[in-house]
């Protein structure tokens, strides 16, 4: 183990990885600020570079990519109460009345600290759990992945949200997808149409540009000017240690429901932050303060969500399953380097795998320091007009789904999947369960037919173990839980 | 176009359900190749369409399960007042966007013979104007300045064969 540790440590800590690192965060903090583009965005658009990189150091700049925008989108829900993504909605609750009062500073401060705080406790949660479950995982077989898998997808139920069915349909649409291409039993031809350039099937690459980024650019086409926002002062104050003593206790509690929510698959960070809020305002002396300025908000939220970073890696690493959607497109970028997240990756990639850990620690350092040396130009970051962004945007993406296999095609694929992407989306079909699905789908196919070869066909080999029967059972909980939540909802909500 | 929500909703669900129709009767069969006899060495090998037909029959369910959910919707909903329409026409941006999704489709073509750099260059400019931009030298200096850092990072760093169309000297 130490000597796996050691050549770990040789690999991760040399100066092109810290060097990756610190570009990573940045670009993931810049992306994340930038309203409207998400961290799945920012892992989306920096895929295609790391398609010539060596593993690790292609991880590593992935993994701080995805921590600098959860962190980054704090920085627009405090300076102009538009959360640059999903999970920061909740910082804008106290965080922008913080700005309002002159504080954005403070605001901005104690945010970075939750964060970095949060990322720490997540980072070592995903250490201690995700080695004890894949070895627990290497006993299983084609029929109890093959039952992980389902219970997996029914993630796409949950990812759905209020639109159930159009999560399903979306769900649905990602797996017939992912079976283009050629047979791997036959080696038939399975919706190719006679092009050689579909024999190998879609690309992950283009599918995610086309569905992630593409839509993205196309919202931003209004043939109108658009308007820059106004941007609250950062003001030289910072966050005294009587200040971050107070919030402490909030920030622990807050990380560790970040960790649990993170680690359930399908959860994310927006629920956890709002939950971690709800119970610091519960909790707190000063409960009344909150919605109008108080730090503890804004560092209860913030510690939240990136409580689920380093957490939503534990089902992925250990089991091959993606809580979320940056930890799908994470999936594919396994995939690209020729590892597969799982219980094997702990067996026959072990190195890699205390490479990563060992540099998802320096990110939290990282983030500490770029975030204080950087923040004044952070807050700058949301001036950038549309009209300059967007079009870097699309070049880039171009660029990148022309590299993967030097092939115009991919681009066509990456235009088409992106007007099928913002027709989608503009009938608020969600996207998380489409690209859930890609991924999954040969996974699920491939272990269905491998079990039923064994089983000579015999369907009772699903339910030939324990493990199988548990994760049946996960799978019917999951999916009474999803029906229950959303009747639920629709019973106390407005019909629409 | 001033349909609320629940009957867009409707619609969506039937167009999918008649897809799904579509994939299950005529273009399963048509598109995916079906195994020669002699291959088939065991009973328990499922077949290349098993997997399809069964997403498509998955996909025809919840079609059918969102028309339903969409229907009760729209019948709870009579007698009320219509609120605000679901999509919201702009002429300006409608056409802008399609602009733009025709102009991404263009882009597969013209790279052929003009070149990725050259045609990523025009196409800077082009989605500039569509986002709004309406200075004159900023969408140039943009366009000239990023697809330049990109040429450098893919074509000389990365050494990616991109077609360079008639800059092919470069």
């Amino acid at each position: 183990m130490f000597e796996n540790i050691s050549q770990a440590l040789v690999l991760a800590l040399t100066l092109k990885n810290c060097f990756l690192l610190v570009v990573g965060m940045v670009f993931g903090v810049v992306i994340g600020a930038l309203p409207g583009l998400t961290g799945t965005m920012a892992v989306t658009l920096l895929l295609p570079f790391t398609f010539y990189m060596e593993p690790v150091p292609a991880l590593l700049l992935l993994i701080a990519v995805y921590k600098g925008a959860m962190y980054g989108g704090s920085i627009s829900a405090i300076l102009i109460k538009t959360p640059g993504t999903g999970a920061a909605a909740c910082t804008v609750l106290d965080g922008f009345p913080l700005a309002q009062q002159g504080k954005a500073g403070k605001a901005l401060y104690i945010a970075l600290y939750a964060s970095c705080v949060a990322d720490v406790i997540s980072n070592l949660s995903l250490i201690f759990c995700a080695g004890l479950i894949a070895s627990f995982a290497l006993s299983f077989g084609p029929p109890e992945f093959f039952m992980l898998i389902a219970f997996s997808l029914t993630i796409v139920a949950s990812l759905a949200g209020e639109e159930l069915f159009k999560g399903l349909i979306a769900g649905c649409i990602g797996l017939l997808l992912s079976t283009i291409g050629i047979d791997l039993v036959y080696g038939t031809n399975r919706y190719t149409l006679g092009s050689v350039d579909l024999m190998s099937g879609i690309n992950f690459i283009p599918l995610i540009i086309g569905l992630f980024a593409i839509p993205e650019v196309l919202k931003a086409c209004t043939g109108r000017p658009q308007v820059t926002e106004h941007v609250s002062a950062v003001v030289g104050d910072r966050v005294t240690w009587a200040e971050f003593k107070r919030c402490f206790k909030t920030i622990v509690r807050s990380s560790c429901i970040g960790v649990i929510l993170g680690a359930i698959p399908g959860i994310g960070g927006a629920p956890a932050a709002y939950m971690s809020y709800n119970e610091a305002r519960r909790l707190s002396p000063r409960r009344d303060n909150f919605g109008k300025g108080e730090l503890e908000g804004v560092a209860a939220a913030e510690a939240g969500n990136n409580g689920c970073a380093g957490a939503t890696l534990i089902p992925l690493l250990s089991l091959g399953v993606p809580g979320d959607i940056v930890t799908a497109v994470m999936l594919g970028a396994f995939m690209m380097h020729n590892l597969t997240p799982g219980p094997l990756l702990f067996q026959e990639n072990i190195v890699v795998v205390y490479a990563i850990y060992i540099g998802i620690l320096a990110t939290s350092l990282l983030m500490l320091i770029s975030g204080m040396c950087c923040i004044r130009a952070f807050s700058k970051i949301v001036h950038i007009p549309k009209a300059v962004l967007f079009p870097i945007i699309l070049l880039v993406c171009c660029y990148g789904s022309f590299s993967i296999n030097n092939s115009m095609f991919d681009v066509l694929v990456m235009g088409l999947l992106g007007v099928m992407g913002y027709v989608l989306a503009l009938f608020k079909f969600p996207e998380a369960p489409l690209l859930v699905a890609f991924v999954l789908g040969p996974l699920f196919e491939d272990n269905l037919r491998r079990s039923l070869i064994i089983s000579h066909g015999s369907s009772a080999i699903f339910f030939s173990s324990v493990i199988c029967w548990i994760f049946f059972a996960l799978t019917l909980l999951s999916l009474g839980y999803t029906m229950f939540t959303i009747l639920k909802n629709r019973r106390s909500g407005p019909i629409a | 176009m001033h349909l609320s929500e629940n009957k867009w909703n409707f619609i969506i669900g039937l167009i999918f359900a008649s897809l799904s129709c579509c994939f299950l009767v005529f273009i399963n069969d048509w598109a995916i190749d079906r195994p020669n006899v002699s291959y088939q060495t065991d009973s328990a090998v499922i077949l290349p369409s098993f997997f399809p037909n069964w997403i498509c029959s998955m996909g025809l369910l919840f079609s059918l399960g969102q028309m339903l959910s969409a229907w009760l919707r729209i019948r709870a909903e009579k007698g009320r007042a219509g609120g605000e329409p679901y999509l919201k026409y702009d002429s300006r941006g409608f056409c802008t966007r399609v602009a733009g999704m025709a102009t991404l489709m263009l882009m597969y073509y013209m790279a052929d013979w003009l070149g990725i750099v050259l045609t990523g260059f025009l196409f800077y400019i082009l989605f500039a104007f569509f986002c709004g931009d309406r200075k004159t030298l900023r969408p140039f200096i943009g366009g000239g300045l990023t697809t330049g850092i990109l040429y450098y990072l893919f074509v000389k760093v990365a050494e990616v064969p991109m077609p360079l169309g008639v800059l092919d000297f470069l």
